[in-house]
């Protein structure tokens, strides 16, 4: 057991700990505000949400029902997560060479990565999850027990899941001769993610608060049923956590976990006799890969630096699971979910399609609706946030990073390539989806422009954002390409720029949605007087601190991180000033600004700070690559 | 040719090359020796571009790396001592996005490929993963990436490493050929019996600093007497 746990402690430092070389003070500020960001954009509105939900449907249906719904959506999920960090955990991470040759026994080796892995989905699984079961219990009045019991199940919830994927998995590696086509495995499970995507959108038109609760008590015993038959094991675990409060319910509980302890401990027994000869298979497998023959000369031709630079990070990308799967279907999930909720939010109205198109159509965006836009570029820069391409475009070169050093591509060059991506996926969905509103004739022309050019700026903008963050401190140094994208703070950073960019359009949203209001409170010319004076000493004071420190500041990643902050100043300023600007109009002449005027004036606040990132990266030249090494 | 001026690198407070200066001459091979963590690969990270010299400067065939870079860059083939890159990219691919990156035309481009992997005999890999190749077969595609571009200076990270010995044969063949048309090799290695016997002059450095420059005769009158090249090196890298 000793060995487990130094083995486990090595492991887990390799690869949740392989530092960006950032201090823990610097850590726990951004952890801090990302918590609280995530409490109260997520963690409250889905405490309260579920909780009202509860309480709605005490009266007439036992909430309890609730539970048969949750506790296998977590499982499912967890299974469905295992498959990618099992493959990656147990069979892609090089210190395999290392750990076959040293004594461990093979049920060792297994349960540190097992291990591994259960730690790797708990942040998804607390965060997802904690604050729906936490809901329940607030909603249903649930004593201490209830959380006691919820806590624990979020703690070994996993065990079972991957266990059984676990026993699969290398058995397949083993028997399957599936060690030389990992990448081909992760491949069908990304698209069993999609499926389960797809059934995911069909939910949130299900639990609308105006269906009958006798309909959907009759739907929540099917899925009693089912639960049953499919994920028998969590049978005690729903009784558990019914029951909180009684001893009945303690008994449940114990089984259950006798239950989870169970598996895993069969999980140790068939898949020692399994791992190590389906990982040696692995090692095998690579010299026998039979060659492909080529021809020659269809296949090498020239083509532009720029285009095949972008070309090999697709291919990198595309060809990597676990950069595939964290990057491009991530927001291929959205995608489907979007989509999904739109078609089956169609049939559930009837299943007349035709109708419910009428429907959207004959709602027409008026461009006098000006904080429509603004909640628009919210909602993109809640989209954008969650897309890594960029912000981990460093990181995933690994210990090869200095190769971009000494090609004879300029650092703008590669720059530009390596977001071509990042801009192309996070434009994806939103411009499918502004085409799709254009087509159904809610906005016109016009208007299709207004909404795309600032959304391409701000992409642009945040993509050379993100990638700055990632070259001022890239995470190079790791075994397992899963680091480089989920194990790295540059990705978090950037989510909280997002989300918090995000949240100040949404102001903006608000305050011009709440105008009148605002107007009949305060006097127009304090309201057009406050944002004209801090807008523009932002501005003002931004673009002169960027000329100034630009060529003075000698450390690369704070040189960075400020020109980041001034530009990101330099687009509030803009915004603000604008306001305020309008506002001095509004008092003057009772006029608004439409959707048009502030399409053109955040597409020059955009633009000039897009140009400014761009311009002082390349005055840097080859130094903005120094912390590459 | 490559003339290193004064060179210095600090990590910190620590000196990892210490006024280094040297100037390897058309038409030789030019070995580059030095015990671990000596400041050899310190050395052609700044040759390379990858490191930027605290001090001095690096000229490649009248190009500084400091102030000139991307022409610098276009004058030699690096081959790094980790033939690890891109893995997931076909061997045709990855040589392919080095010829866009270094403009080779189609034509070169085809020849040199053909041409070379025939000599090193991987042509027949040319259509597979890297990720399936041995570390020797990753070498080799790299070398030949490096050489595409038939660049005048070739600068070689310990090159023979993991290759088999005809391959490694070829290559010593290659090197001869390429510094008789008047061209620059600088590679640097641990093998001393390879130095011996292939390089017309070497350089020893030791802690950052050159200890030697000479062809391997005037080392041996450096020395002395007439000691074989390991203990000669073994004598002049002593730490005491």
């Amino acid at each position: 057991m000793n060995k487990v746990f130094v083995l486990t402690k090595v492991l887990f430092k390799n690869a949740f700990l392989a530092s960006n070389k950032i201090k823990l003070k610097n850590v726990i500020i951004t952890f801090s505000i990302v918590g609280i960001l995530l409490i109260a954009s997520y963690v409250v509105p889905v405490v309260m949400g579920i909780g009202e939900f509860v309480s709605w449907l005490a009266p007439v249906v036992d909430p309890s029902i609730l539970l048969e719904m949750f506790l296998p959506s977590i499982v499912f999920v967890l299974f469905l997560m295992s498959v990618i960090a099992i493959i990656s955990y147990y069979y892609l991470s090089t210190d395999i060479s290392l750990l076959l040759p040293m004594p461990f026994k093979s049920k060792e080796i297994l349960l540190a990565r097992f291990i591994l892995v259960t730690l790797s989905l708990y942040f998804f699984e607390f965060f997802f999850f904690g604050p729906v079961l936490i809901g329940y219990g607030v909603g249903s009045g649930a004593g201490l027990f209830y959380y006691v019991y919820m806590l624990i199940f979020l703690l070994t919830a996993p065990f079972i899941p991957i266990s059984i994927m676990s026993i699969i998995i290398t058995s397949l590696m083993r028997f399957g001769n599936l060690s030389a086509s990992k990448d081909r495995f992760t491949y069908i499970v990304m698209f069993l993610s999609l499926a389960f995507g797809l059934g995911f959108s069909m939910i949130p038109t299900t639990i609308e608060f105006d269906i009958n609760p006798a309909e959907f008590a009759s739907l929540i015993n099917e899925l009693q049923k089912v639960t049953n038959y499919v994920v028998p094991f969590l049978r005690p675990a729903i009784n558990a956590l019914k029951d909180s409060s009684s001893f009945v319910g303690l008994l449940w509980f114990i089984l259950y976990l006798a239950i989870s302890v169970g598996v895993v401990c069969l999980f140790l027994l068939v898949s020692s006799n399994v791992y190590i000869k389906g990982v040696m298979e692995g090692g095998n497998g690579k010299k026998k890969a039979k060659r492909h023959q080529l021809d020659t000369n269809k296949s090498i031709k020239k083509g532009s630096a720029f285009k095949s630079y972008v070309l090999k990070e697709w291919r990198l990308i595309f060809r990597t699971p676990v950069y595939n799967t964290n990057l491009v279907l991530v927001e291929l999930i959205l995608v489907v979910i979007f989509a999904g909720s739109f078609i089956f939010g169609l049939s559930a109205e009837g299943g007349d399609i035709s109708k419910v198109i009428a429907e959207i159509t004959s709602f027409k965006l008026s461009s006098q609706l000006n904080y429509v836009f603004f909640f628009i570029m919210a909602g993109i820069l809640f989209f954008n946030g969650i897309s890594l391409v960029s912000s981990t475009a460093i990181s995933r070169e690994g210990k090869a990073a200095y190769f971009m050093k000494y090609i004879p591509m300029s650092p703008i060059k590669q720059i530009n390539a390596k977001i071509f991506i990042g801009i192309i996926i996070h434009l994806l969905l939103p411009v499918i989806a502004l085409f799709a509103t254009l087509v159904l004739g809610v906005i016109d022309i016009f208007q299709f422009f207004y909404i795309l050019i600032p959304l391409v700026l701000l992409s642009v903008f945040l993509n050379y954002w993100g990638i700055l963050l990632d070259i001022a401190k890239p995470k190079l140094n790791w075994d397992n390409e899963t680091v480089a994208v989920k194990q790295n703070f540059n990705g978090v950073l950037f989510m909280i720029i997002c989300y918090s960019l995000a949240i100040i359009f949404i102001a903006f949203a608000l305050t011009l949605l709440f105008i009148d209001n605002i107007r009949k409170a305060i006097h127009g010319f304090i309201i057009g007087l406050i944002p004209t004076l801090v807008g523009s000493v932002l501005l003002i004071v931004s673009i002169l601190l960027i000329l100034n420190f630009v060529k003075k500041i000698k450390s690369l990643a704070k040189w960075m991180i400020l020109l980041n902050i001034f530009t990101l100043l330099i687009i509030l300023g803009g915004i603000l000033t604008f306001g305020g600007i309008m506002e001095f109009v509004h008092y003057l002449y009772q006029v608004n600004a439409g959707i048009g005027i502030w399409s053109i004036v955040i597409t020059i606040a955009l633009g000039l700070a897009t140009y400014i990132l761009v311009k002082s990266i390349s005055l840097k030249g080859d130094a903005i690559f120094d912390n590459i090494d | 040719m490559i003339s290193i001026k004064n060179v210095t690198k600090k990590f910190g407070d620590f000196k990892a090359v210490d006024g280094l200066t040297l100037d390897i001459l058309s038409g030789e091979i030019f070995g580059f020796l030095g015990p671990n963590g000596a400041g050899k690969t310190t050395t052609i990270k700044m040759m390379t571009g990858i490191l930027s010299p605290n001090e001095g400067d690096i000229v490649i065939n009248g190009y500084s790396i400091v102030k000139e870079p991307l022409e610098a860059k276009r004058q030699f083939g690096f081959v790094p001592d980790s033939p690890d890159l891109f893995l997931r990219l076909k061997g045709i691919e990855y040589l392919n996005f080095i010829g866009d990156v270094y403009e080779v035309d189609s034509e070169t481009r085809q020849q040199r490929i053909m041409e070379l992997t025939k000599k090193l005999e991987i042509d027949d890999a040319l259509n597979d993963r890297l990720i399936t190749y041995s570390h020797g077969m990753r070498q080799k595609i790299i070398i030949i990436g490096a050489l595409l571009h038939q660049p005048k200076v070739w600068i070689l990270d310990e090159p023979l490493t993991g290759l088999d010995p005809r391959s490694s044969a070829v290559l010593k063949e290659m090197m001869n050929e390429h510094v008789s048309k008047g061209n620059t090799v600088f590679f640097s290695t641990h093998v001393l019996d390879t130095a011996e016997k292939i390089c017309d002059r070497v350089g020893i450095i030791n802690k950052g600093k050159l200890i030697f420059v000479g062809s391997l005769q005037e080392m041996r009158e450096h020395a002395s007497e007439n000691k074989s090249l390991e203990r000669m090196f073994l004598e002049m890298t002593d730490d005491e």
